[in-house]
């Protein structure tokens, strides 16, 4: 198989492939570690390339394979992930200047999951600093660029896993999402990515941004990637005091049976509002093609959101601001100006409103899960309400302007994260200026599997997911 | 009442944890957080006596299928 042809592959595929001995691992590895390098100087997805490891590991990979030994369901396929999971001993400068040079002190558990599903991990990519923020803009490795069009964003915070899968660079990449930072990227760059639900998947050995709302989850190039991914990922783990113990659903299995039934909301209130009318075209679109395959299509009143995202927005910048005390107070200078300011934002929030914050959680998704849940199995919403903007529109620095960007970038996916709800983000179609939508699938608390199926029956009846970016 | 913040306070809530911030950066602060607790208020005002952090999970696990 031509390395063309190895790249067109999903990482299902990818894994089947290597497992039929029709794409050697090596193979699969020289033509990543090949359009990486192609990609990366108009893209700036990358922070390391590690090839000499990694076509190592995969030439290992080739001879156990040939001696029979299948390491796991991912075995041979070639991943970069978001630079800020660790490994024991190897640097992870989450995307800061103030990390550039401390060797991690763990191993991430997603990693070495990961590893013992086979996959080999072949370099780091860009992201936001320390994960805060949502653009993909990063001041100290340069902004990374969106492969539809590098003149717009990526999105973020998990911008380089974004856009290298999209750039058909990477067969699926880790993300965070503690404010939208998985489906920012997967909506901006037209790729698939899961938010799980919160403590379904350990953070053990993952900077921590916001230790309440962080999750790690997949963007792909399917649906089917994300839920092989997340079913390697998921699970307890005593690292993490947070991880749930609850045994994981076979997602994989649970993506043959049919949506038909499925009852799927389109919120009246709070997610259209302002909304982009090309944006809006292509969500009602989607709900159509649901229609189609026998889900029922209803409008559902929502509670009143945006009391929790200001509250969301406290829990993020006061834990944010704790985390990162200590250098705030000793090298304030190495951070970017925007990262900067929005921590010191967290030192001014109370105690007392912050523990308020966390109070409100429960009562939330108590009423949200009373109202919405109750008559709905899925939220399908937008992702942003606006179309694409440029780097340069987004480049604002720290003052009010860009916090209002900031908020308006992160208004639709925030409710998620507050809900520790799971929320898929998959492309549902394209403007008319030729760049991505994504629609975003919430579930009730650990019903992350249906948002997978029914991710996964649109992708089987559309083909947005299969549009390439132009080389 | 809609709560009102200084830009003062900030630099001196601030300077108590030992980081200096500007006045411009300041401004910027008291802005936002004058809007996002105005924004929490009313969802707080709301919340019972009892509600405690840890009964996010408990929903979390009462909600799931």
């Amino acid at each position: 198989m031509s390395p063309e042809a190895i790249l067109e592959l999903s990482a299902v595929q990818l894994a089947r492939a290597i497992r039929e001995k029709r794409v050697s691992c090596v193979a699969a590895m020289e033509a990543a570690i090949a359009r990486m390098k192609a990609v990366h100087p108009r893209l700036n997805c990358l922070i390391r390339i590690d090839d000499e490891h990694a076509l190592a590991a995969a030439h290992l990979a080739d001879k156990d394979l040939a001696r029979g030994a299948v390491r796991g369901p991912l075995h041979g396929v070639p991943m970069a992930h978001k630079d800020m999971y660790y490994r024991q001993g190897v640097i992870s400068t989450c995307g800061s200047k103030i990390l550039r040079e401390r060797p991690a002190p763990s191993t991430a558990t997603v990693l070495e999951r990961l590893d013992a599903a086979g996959s080999i991990q072949f370099g780091v990519l860009n992201m936001a600093e320390f994960a805060f923020g949502p653009t993909g803009h990063n001041w100290h490795f340069g902004h990374c660029r969106n492969v539809w069009d590098p003149s717009r964003i990526t999105g973020g915070s998990s911008s380089g896993s974004g856009t290298s899968v999209a750039a058909r660079a990477n067969f699926a990449a880790l993300g965070s999402d503690t404010g939208g930072s998985i489906r920012l990227p997967a909506h901006f760059c037209g790729v698939a990515g899961i938010k799980p639900t919160y403590g379904r998947v350990s953070r053990a050995g993952a900077m921590p941004l916001s230790f309440s709302l962080d999750t790690v989850g997949p963007l792909a190039r399917t649906v089917e990637d994300c839920a092989l991914l997340l079913q390697v990922i998921a699970g307890p783990d005593p690292r993490d005091p947070t991880c749930d113990t609850r045994s994981v659903p076979d997602y994989m299995a649970q993506l043959g049976r049919p949506v038909a039934g499925l009852r799927i909301g389109r919120p009246r209130q709070y997610f259209y509002d302002d909304c982009d009318p090309e944006i809006a075209a292509v969500m009602q679109a989607s709900l159509e093609t649901f229609r189609r395959l026998g889900a029922t299509v209803t409008d559902v009143d929502l509670p009143e959101i945006a009391p929790w995202n200001a509250a969301g927005t406290m829990i993020i910048f006061a834990e944010a601001a704790a985390c990162h005390g200590n250098w705030l107070r000793t090298r304030p200078q190495d951070y970017s100006e925007q990262v900067r300011g929005r921590l010191e934002q967290g030192l001014a929030i109370a105690a007392a409103s912050y523990l308020d914050a966390l109070r409100l959680r429960g009562a939330a998704l108590r009423e949200f899960c009373e109202q919405v849940f109750s008559q709905v199995d899925l939220v399908h919403a937008p992702v942003v309400s606006f179309q694409t903007p440029t780097i340069a529109e987004t480049d604002l620095g720290a003052g009010p302007d860009a916090v209002a960007m900031l908020g308006r970038t992160t208004r639709l996916t925030r409710p998620g994260n507050f809900l520790g709800v799971p929320a898929l983000s998959l492309n549902a179609g394209f403007t008319r200026a030729g760049m991505p939508v994504g629609m975003q699938l919430m579930a009730r608390p650990h019903d992350d599997a249906t948002a997978l199926r029914a991710g996964h029956a649109f992708q089987g009846a559309t083909e947005w997911h299969t549009r390439v970016p132009a080389a | 009442m809609a709560a009102e913040i200084r830009p003062e306070w900030i630099v001196a809530m601030l300077a108590t944890q030992g980081v200096a911030t500007d006045a411009a950066r300041a401004q910027t602060h008291a802005a936002l957080l004058a809007s996002i607790l105005n924004g929490a208020a009313p969802a707080y005002a709301r919340l019972a006596f009892e509600e405690e952090p840890a009964g996010y999970t408990a929903q979390q696990r009462r909600n799931a299928p």
